[in-house]
Parts: C-alpha cells; structure tokens; sequence
C-alpha cells in the first residue's frame, strides 16, 4: 500500500487515528494516520448493531415479563451468562435462575450488590429497566 | 515521570513493548520490535468459539513478543500479577513514584478513552502507564495518537477484566536491557523461526495451511450456517484483518516494514524482494477486506462472492507460502 492510498474515510474512530504502514516516494515503509476506512466502519457497525439487537430484545422480554432487569443489563455491558460469572464469582447456573423475574426479585441485598458490581452499575439501576426505549449500549 | 516518550504505533503489544525499551535506552523501530519478536502468524481454529464465533488470527500468541524480546535481546523483564485490584494499584503507585513506567495489560472494554463503538470485551491489550495526574493516570496507548489520561477506576477495572486472558493485573518492565544487543543473529532466528511456523506446521489450523483451510470453510458458510449467520462469520475475519490495529493487512505491512529494515541491517537483498512481495500480498488481503465488507454491507449471499473470498485466501496462502519458504534459506 503506498502512502496516497491510505483511506482517509469517515470511521467509528471519532477524530482518533489509526497507525498504518504505506510506503513513501521512495518505497520506504512510514507510517502514516488514517482517521478511518470505510471497511473498518462496515465490519465494525455490523458487531455493534449485533450488540443493539441483543439489548433490544433483552429489553422487550423484560417488558413483557419473561426475563428479570439482571438481562437488560447484561446485553448492555455486553456480558453473557459465562461472563457475569466471571465477573461476579456466581455460578452460571444460580446467573440463569436469577434471570427469571420471580428469583431476581426476592434476591438479598447482598447478592444485588455482587451483580451490581460486577456490571459496575448501583442497586437500584440494576433493580429496574429505565423508561423509555434506552438501547445504547455501556 | 513525565519524560516518558509517547509513540504512535499499529499494535498495542509491538508498541508497548518498543517504547518501554526506547524509555531504557534501546532505539527500535515498532517493525523491529514486531519482527524479532515473531508477531506475524495466522491461525483459524473452527472449534474454538468466541462469542460463537471461530478463532482467527493474523499474529501469534498473546505476549510471544514480550518473550522474544527475552529470547533474542537478552532482555529482562520483571513481571507482576496480583490477587486483587487493591494491591495492584497500590503496587502500580509505587513505580510510578519510583519512576518506572509500566505495561499493564488489560481490557480495552473499561477503558473511556476509546471510542465507545471500539469497546468490546478483549483482554488482551498492553499499554504504559507513567505517571499521575491527580488521582488518575498518565498512560501512553501505543494504538492512540497523543499520550491519554486515564480516570482510575477504569484503570483499575480494566486490570481486573475477566474472561477469556484476563490479566490479573499484569504489570511489567524491563529490569535489564542490553545497550548493544546483537540485532543481526536476532532478526536472523526470527526470520528463520517465523518462516518455519508460517509453511511448516502440519496440521489444517496454522499459518499457510490455516488460511487454506478457512478458505474451504468460507466457501461452505452460507449452506452449513445460512446467510445471516455466514456474514457475521465473514465480518469477524475482516475485523481481525483490520478493525483491532494491525498497521493494515492483518500485520501483513508491518511485517513487510521489518523485513526492509532487516534487508539493510543484514545486507541481504533477498530480504528487500520478500518485503516487496509481502507488500503485494498484503494489498491482495485488503482486497479481501473490500469484498469482505461489500458482502457484509450490501447482504450480498450469492455464493459467487464466497468464492471469489476463497480464491482471494487462496491466493494470499500460494504467496505467502512462496514467500516464507525463500525466507527459511535467505538468511
């Protein structure tokens, strides 16, 4: 790739850079900034609209009841059930059963705050899904 | 220490690595850097899944260029991990007022100076850390253009990232490093070592077989995966290739930057061909990453795309191969 072909494109970087390698005049390798490339943008947006779609559908099941608030937060920190244990030092399985709405709500304090921590949100945001229609992610 | 140099650089750990020995003295090239440390690779392992997704690579190993610096260059590093994220940062304080810039390793999704559309779950990146601003942090990230500050707690949750390679808090620098280290045997065993994994693993995953065989399972997504999910398979490659800081054409360039560097050094011509070449293939794998991304973006499925991705693997495979069995003897 020479230096005058180094995309120069509208990107998800937001003003940042990107060090590439082209060659100059000369054939020598420099490096030069890219502020973006639109293959980059394409790959990109498709992993974070894969990303949206999980926090919207999270959000409508716990709307419609079938999944507790704990969901919600997961697709937004973009946590599945492995992780949060991770995270959380909970086992997957007792993470699957606090998924249901009923558990979650009779969830001790305690517990609240590991999952809270681990997703580093309050009690209380973890608690409820906020009004309105929030699909951005963390 | 406000002395700390902060380089622009294509990849974290090269770029780590590089300014933590410019800081003691020792003036590489990130190229240089890269190609001793044997950065280049490629590997695509279908039954290991991330997030549902197959395994592909265009570098080796996470930290093999930490420890080749070792290997090669007789540096010494010191190399801290620790039980919790208290200690880590009270450690982390201690160099810091001692002067002594560190590495850490951490999770590129906790840290508030990127992009937030950058933000995903890998725990895999290296930056510097030297000095204090208040109760935050001076960090150098090779990846971004101009040194950044770092707000503490993302520092701290970003050292205790969990998963996949969590860090631990991986702290290091280098404890000795040699003023003239023997560069030429240096490039030579990893030139040699590189061509050697690149051509001559003998299994289906690794190096020029590994992109043969993705092209053969490419070929075959759309019908085993159905459309949707084949395009993310696709998406995911060429997000490897150039979305995660590769210096362009999955490290392909910046390989090509070492091997000159090396042509010069070592007065070897043959090794100014190879970088030539591997610049060609370099730009026949963007030309992969362009249909790659049309056929994620325009949802194209027809199998006729699929191919001509295959063919343009395949290509990238013959060259290379050709390529790195010159290398094995060039030097």
């Amino acid at each position: 790739m020479k230096k005058a072909d180094v995309p120069q494109e509208e990107s998800m970087l937001e003003g940042h850079q990107r060090a590439c390698y082209a060659l100059d005049d000369q054939g020598r390798y420099v490096v030069v900034g890219s502020i973006g490339w639109e293959v980059e943008k394409v790959v990109n947006s498709q992993a974070n609209d894969e990303v949206r779609e999980a926090i919207v559908a999270a959000l409508a099941r716990v709307r419609s009841g079938s999944m507790s608030p704990l969901g919600y937060h997961m697709a937004r920190r973009q946590m599945d059930v492995a992780m949060l244990s991770a995270y959380s030092g909970i086992s997957r399985l007792r993470i699957r059963w606090h998924l249901r709405p009923g558990s979650f709500m009779r969830l001790p304090d305690a517990l609240l705050q590991r999952y809270a921590d681990a997703l580093h949100l309050s009690v209380n945001q973890l608690r409820q899904v906020p009004e309105g229609d929030v699909h951005e992610r963390l | 220490m406000s002395d700390f140099e902060h380089h622009h650089a294509a990849h974290c750990e090269s770029g780590t690595v590089a300014s933590l020995l410019r800081h003691q003295g020792l003036n590489l090239s990130e190229p240089m850097v890269f190609g001793i440390g044997g950065g280049i690779f490629f590997l695509h392992l279908s039954f290991v899944k991330m997030g549902g997704i197959p395994l592909t690579s265009y570098r080796d190993a996470p930290r093999i260029i930490i420890k080749n610096m070792e290997r090669r260059l007789g540096v010494r590093w010191r190399q801290h991990r620790y039980r919790s994220a208290d200690s880590a940062m009270r450690a982390l304080d201690v160099f810091l007022e001692q002067g002594q810039p560190v590495g850490l390793q951490t999770g590129i999704y906790w840290l508030s100076y990127f992009p937030v559309d950058m933000r995903f779950h890998f725990n895999g990146h290296n930056l510097v850390a030297y000095g204090r601003q208040g109760e935050d942090y001076l960090v150098s990230d090779p990846v971004i253009e101009t040194a950044v500050t770092c707000l503490a707690g993302d520092l701290r949750r970003a050292r205790f990232a969990k998963g996949p390679f969590a860090p631990h808090g991986l702290a290091y620098y280098p404890e000795h490093v040699p003023a003239d280290p023997d560069l030429k045997t240096a490039a030579r065993d990893a030139i040699r070592q590189t061509a050697k994994r690149m051509t001559g693993i003998p299994v289906p995953f690794f190096g020029v077989r590994g992109i043969r065989s993705l092209a053969t399972k490419l070929e075959r997504w759309p019908e085993k995966l159905g459309t949707e999910q084949a395009r993310k398979w696709v998406s995911s490659v060429v997000r490897m290739q150039e979305e995660i800081g590769t210096g362009g054409a999955g490290f392909r360039f910046m390989y090509a930057a070492f091997l000159q560097e090396a042509a010069e050094l070592l007065k070897t011509p043959a090794l100014a061909e190879a970088a030539r070449d591997l610049t060609a293939t370099g730009d026949r794998w963007r030309d992969f990453a362009v249909l790659g991304a049309q056929l994620v973006k325009n949802k194209r499925d027809d199998s006729e795309t699929y191919a001509k991705l295959a063919n343009l693997l395949r290509e990238c495979a013959d060259r290379e191969q050709e390529i790195f069995t010159r290398l094995k003897t060039a030097v």
